[in-house]
């Protein structure tokens, strides 16, 4: 019997394709309100967050594992385009749909804030849609076409507050860099056609010719700089920094990771050495850890320390993924895998709570979170969980990751990997030069004030948009914190499916 | 599941439940939240009372629950008899801190955070002596640093506060990451973290063993703030709130040395721990020194008593190092004693310090006139953490120096008794320059009566404590011997 699985990926992105369409014209023809643009795009993401679901229960229950895919048909649009499940891209596509509808509902209040609404849920959709597509495609020109579909919407995003210097000027900067990634791409994926006369990643094998070679150095390296691995990072904390706190949520918490999947995964494929591979991960990976620890100790601006601290958090994520590679240790794949979910439902809610902090009492400092005193107490625990998760401390998931990065690590005898264990260890004591202030302003005492008319009349009211996306985080968070056997046993495929790609 | 098994939790819960209340939606009852905390931690205490006749029989089963399986992780609690002093000790002193607090601390909007942070401060230590595996014991040891770092950063007495915090934490948390990395490596080599499991015999690299070893005496002893890593404690003790302060100095320290007793010295056989006598004796006499000389030079009474804290760890080191049972056995008394008299000494610190107003010992004078029953009990503390007969300390040091003289290391010994010279000195001097020397003081203020309650009704205990010390020794002797051989 063959039972539909999630042999078609096109669903859900031409579905995603057609609602950004959809929203932009209805909303520019029919003047519909910001609450219901925000609801049709939540819809439209919860739409295909639950049909991969349901594609992945389903593929579950036939016990089917992944076969790669065809390449008969050379159609843009056919099966050959994709890959027909893979277990590491429905991971991490359910992760971005999820947070993606969170954010779109928290973008029903949020948004308020600006104009030009029309714009900005069919970017995003389109974003995430670009992101969806490089998950599964199985053809490095979709591959590139759908990269650059995310960029170019990510870009607009970033630079959509336009109206203040510092969102241009971060847009720019991110779009400069982006398009020289872009570019080196193309030319790694110019010369990987060259070398085997083919587009698709199941021609590419094994080739030992200098253009295949280098082909694949470019590819790796245009990635790099996509997926902020240092130095190549620099772009990234003006970009989150300066993008609406909702689309910062969804570029450091999962976009970045995505990037770095595919990267990683098709590296793979390529016939790079693992081992190899592994090895100059690793040592990016250290830089990054060191990096953004330690850049994030002098920020006072609460956003790009958010920001820095995704530069450090993608360094423990390669980092895992690394030694994986090097020691082909199933574990430490699995503990990557662990990091990226605890991470992005931590930083998402961390720049969501943020996000609330800016809209009601205009806190965009460090200090200014005093402020959120005066506000009820729920976001300032958010964050604060948040926070707590992202610094590693128990019983969130973020320690619980690190902990079983840990283990994996002090299993192995290799020196190198215990070496960079205890970088990773210093990493996250460093990290909480950053992280306490932050907490420690959050709860300290408002300073007095002469009381202000206008100030004593509210005790604000935070809006259910706002709170609902943070709610549900919390208690995923939660969630995960009380079984996280759950998240081991989800992550086993797609670190089983990294394994069958060493070779 | 049993009544019995359920005792464990519900000893936790009873405050960790009326803590997340009152963080969430305490605003509203601000003004009772004192009253709310002391109930809760009367609740824990009453419950773990209850438990002492289950313990007795023998019928302490662990309550478990599967966290994640395919690490070999398993939550559990228990309470057996080598967490029973400890948890006795941080029980006891979480209810005078709680009586103090609510005379000491003034009534304000912010309220009932301070009793939610005070209450899971005291849940995280009772939990670290509660966890009968190593991820909840990691848990509750985290929580029990972030909750007491937040109360001195938000209640500390100076502008300095956010700084001291801030050193404390790291310094703290350093130590904790050294544990985190034993913690680790015994996990994913014996591939279990219930205690149990791991005492009945982990088969260990050898050549893995002094690293284990090391990283957990390193980490503990951070928490114990023995001297190199002590740099912590004089900062955070005086800056604290006074109830913290008594908190940090009577029951947290206390954590480092349960750490010990039951990591290294259980996982490992007294010939693996061997290797660490010598280094323990002599790291034990170099605090002890230390802490002591730094206490006579200094001049602010809250930091006198903070460095005699250091001090007294000093001799709690010194007893577990020499590995013999009553060195191991007198550490713990001494961990108890300590407790209490630690307790004391803050809490008439803390009454002179209402009532002066001034922390300065060379502003203090004369006060045996105005304050005698302060007088009294200040006299009492002071000569029972300087070792006289009949006080609580003398039974403990007395164990302690009895043990050197069972090591080969005869000079250590008697080192350790010549440090405790030292002691009397301080002691003398803080009460002499206090109470005895010529001068007034201006002005005398009011002192809550909670604060008085909680002073007198310590030095009684001392007494008590001091004169029937048996029933106390008997419970801690219960199962200790089984560190230094045999089966658990």
């Amino acid at each position: 019997m063959v039972i539909p699985s999630l042999q078609y990926p096109q669903i859900p992105l031409l579905l995603l394709g057609c609602m950004s369409v959809f929203i932009f014209m209805a909303a520019r023809s029919f003047k519909i309100s910001n609450v219901s643009m925000a609801l049709l795009a939540a819809l439209s993401f919860l739409l295909v967050f639950s049909y991969v679901i349901f594609e992945k229960q389903l593929f579950q229950i036939a016990n089917r594992s992944f076969k790669g895919f065809s390449n008969n048909l050379a159609n843009l649009f056919s099966s050959a385009a994709f890959y027909s499940y893979e277990p590491g891209a429905v991971f991490i596509s359910l992760i971005t749909f999820g947070l993606a509808t969170l954010v779109s509902i928290y973008c029903a209040e949020y948004l308020n804030l600006d104009r030009r609404q029309h714009a900005f849920y069919p970017l995003l959709i389109l974003m995430v849609c670009g992101l969806t597509g490089m998950l599964f495609s199985a053809n490095l020109m979709v591959l590139y076409l759908f990269c650059e579909l995310m960029s170019i919407s990510a870009y607009a995003l970033v630079a959509f507050r336009r109206h203040t210097d510092t969102a241009i000027e971060a847009g720019f900067k991110y779009l400069m860099m982006g398009s020289v990634a872009s570019i080196v791409i193309l030319l790694g994926i110019t010369l990987l056609f060259m070398s085997y006369g083919s587009i698709h990643i199941a021609d590419m094998r094994g080739s030992t010719s200098w253009s295949a070679q280098i082909g694949t150095l470019f590819f790796f390296a245009g990635f790099c700089l996509k997926c902020a691995l240092v130095p190549m990072h620099t772009w990234l904390p003006d970009a989150h920094g300066r993008a609406p706190s909702s689309i910062s949520a969804i570029l450091s918490g999962v976009l970045v990771q995505g990037v770095f999947y595919v990267m990683l995964k098709i590296t793979l494929s390529l016939g790079f050495n693992h081992v190899l591979l592994g090895t100059i991960l690793l040592c990016l990976s250290l830089l990054n850890i060191m990096v953004g620890n330690l850049m994030g100790l002098v920020q006072n601006h609460t956003k790009r320390l958010l920001g820095y601290s995704t530069i450090a958090q993608m360094g423990y994520i390669t980092l895992c993924m690394a030694v994986g590679l090097r020691n082909k240790s199933m574990l430490a794949l699995q503990s990557g895998f662990f990091i990226i979910l605890a991470h992005a439902l931590a930083k998402s809610l961390a720049f969501l709570t943020k996000g609330v902090f800016h809209y009601y009492v205009g806190a965009s400092e460090i200090k200014d979170l005093r402020r959120a005193s005066t506000l009820p107490i729920f976001p300032s625990l958010a964050f604060g969980i948040s926070i707590i998760s992202l610094s590693a401390l128990p019983p969130f998931p973020g320690f619980t990751g690190k902990w079983i990065a840990l283990s994996s690590f002090f299993l192995s005898s290799d020196k190198i990997t215990i070496l960079s264990a205890l970088v990773f260890l210093a990493g996250s004591l460093i990290a909480f030069g950053y992280y306490f202030p932050l907490l420690l302003t959050l709860f300290s005492k408002p300073q007095k004030k002469v009381p202000d008319e206008n100030e004593k009349k509210t005790q604000k009211k935070i809006s259910f948009w706002m709170s609902l996306p943070i709610a549900i985080l919390v208690i995923s968070i939660l969630f995960i914190s009380i079984v996280p056997q759950y998240l081991m046993d989800t992550s086993i495929e797609a670190a089983q499916f990294l394994m069958g790609m060493m070779r | 599941m049993k009544t019995q098994e359920l005792i464990n939790l519900s000893v936790l819960l009873v405050k960790l439940l009326p803590a997340f209340l009152l963080l969430i939606i305490g605003k509203t009852v601000h003004r009772y939240a004192k009253w709310i905390a002391l109930t809760a931690s009367l609740a824990s205490l009453g419950l773990f009372i209850a438990y002492i006749p289950t313990l007795q029989q023998g019928l302490n089963t662990p309550l478990n629950l599967d966290y994640l399986p395919s690490m070999g992780i398993q939550l559990s609690l228990k309470i057996d008899w080598l967490s029973f002093p400890f948890l006795l000790t941080e029980e006891f002193v979480t209810i005078f801190a709680m009586i103090f607090a609510i005379g000491y601390i003034k009534t304000d909007d912010r309220n009932h955070i301070f009793y939610a942070l005070l209450l899971l401060f005291s849940a995280g230590m009772s939990g670290t002596t509660l966890a009968n595996d190593i991820f909840l014991f990691y848990f509750f040891w985290e929580l029990m640093l972030i909750a007491s770092a937040l109360l001195v950063v938000n209640w500390g007495e100076s502008a300095k506060k956010t700084a001291v915090a801030f050193k404390y934490f790291i310094i703290t948390h350093l130590g904790s990451l050294l544990v985190l990395v034993a913690f680790i490596m015994v996990c994913s080599q014996s591939g279990t973290d219930h205690f149990s499991a791991l005492r009945d015999g982990v088969q260990m690299a050898p050549e893995t063993i002094p690293l284990i070893g090391t990283l957990f005496l390193l980490g503990f002893g951070v928490k114990m703030a023995v001297v190199p890593f002590h740099i912590w404690l004089p900062d955070t003790h005086s800056e604290a709130p006074m109830p913290v302060t008594i908190m940090l100095a009577a029951a947290m320290l206390s954590m480092g040395t349960y750490g010990i007793l039951r990591f290294p010295m259980s996982f490992l056989t007294p010939g693996q721990f061997a290797m660490f006598t010598l280094p323990m004796m002599i790291m034990g006499i170099v605090s002890e020194f230390y802490g002591a000389i730094m206490a006579l030079v200094e001049t602010d009474i809250k930091r006198i008593i903070a460095y005699s804290s250091v001090s007294q760890m000093g001799y709690i080191l010194f007893g577990l190092g020499t590995l013999t049972l009553s060195g191991v056995v007198g550490a713990t008394l001494h961990v108890v004693y300590h407790a209490i008299v630690k307790a004391l000494l803050f809490c008439c610190v803390g009454w002179i310090i209402k009532a002066v107003g001034q922390r300065n010992i060379k502003e203090i004078r004369g006060l045996r006139k105005k304050l005698p029953l302060l007088t009294t009990c200040t006299i009492l503390g002071a000569l029972s953490i300087a070792g006289v007969p009949a006080l609580a300390i003398f039974n403990s040091e007395w164990l302690i120096f009895s043990s050197g003289f069972q090591t080969p290391y005869i000079g250590l010994a008697i080192l350790e008794i010549l440090g405790s010279i030292l002691t009397s000195a301080y002691i003398l001097r803080l009460v002499g320059t206090m109470f005895f020397m010529p001068g007034e003081v201006s002005q005398i203020h009011k002192v809550p009566f909670s604060v008085k309650l909680v002073t007198v009704s310590l030095t009684i205990l001392t007494v008590i404590a001091g004169i029937f010390p048996k029933p106390l020794f008997n419970y801690v002797a219960n199962e200790l011997p089984l560190i230094l051989g045999g089966t658990w």
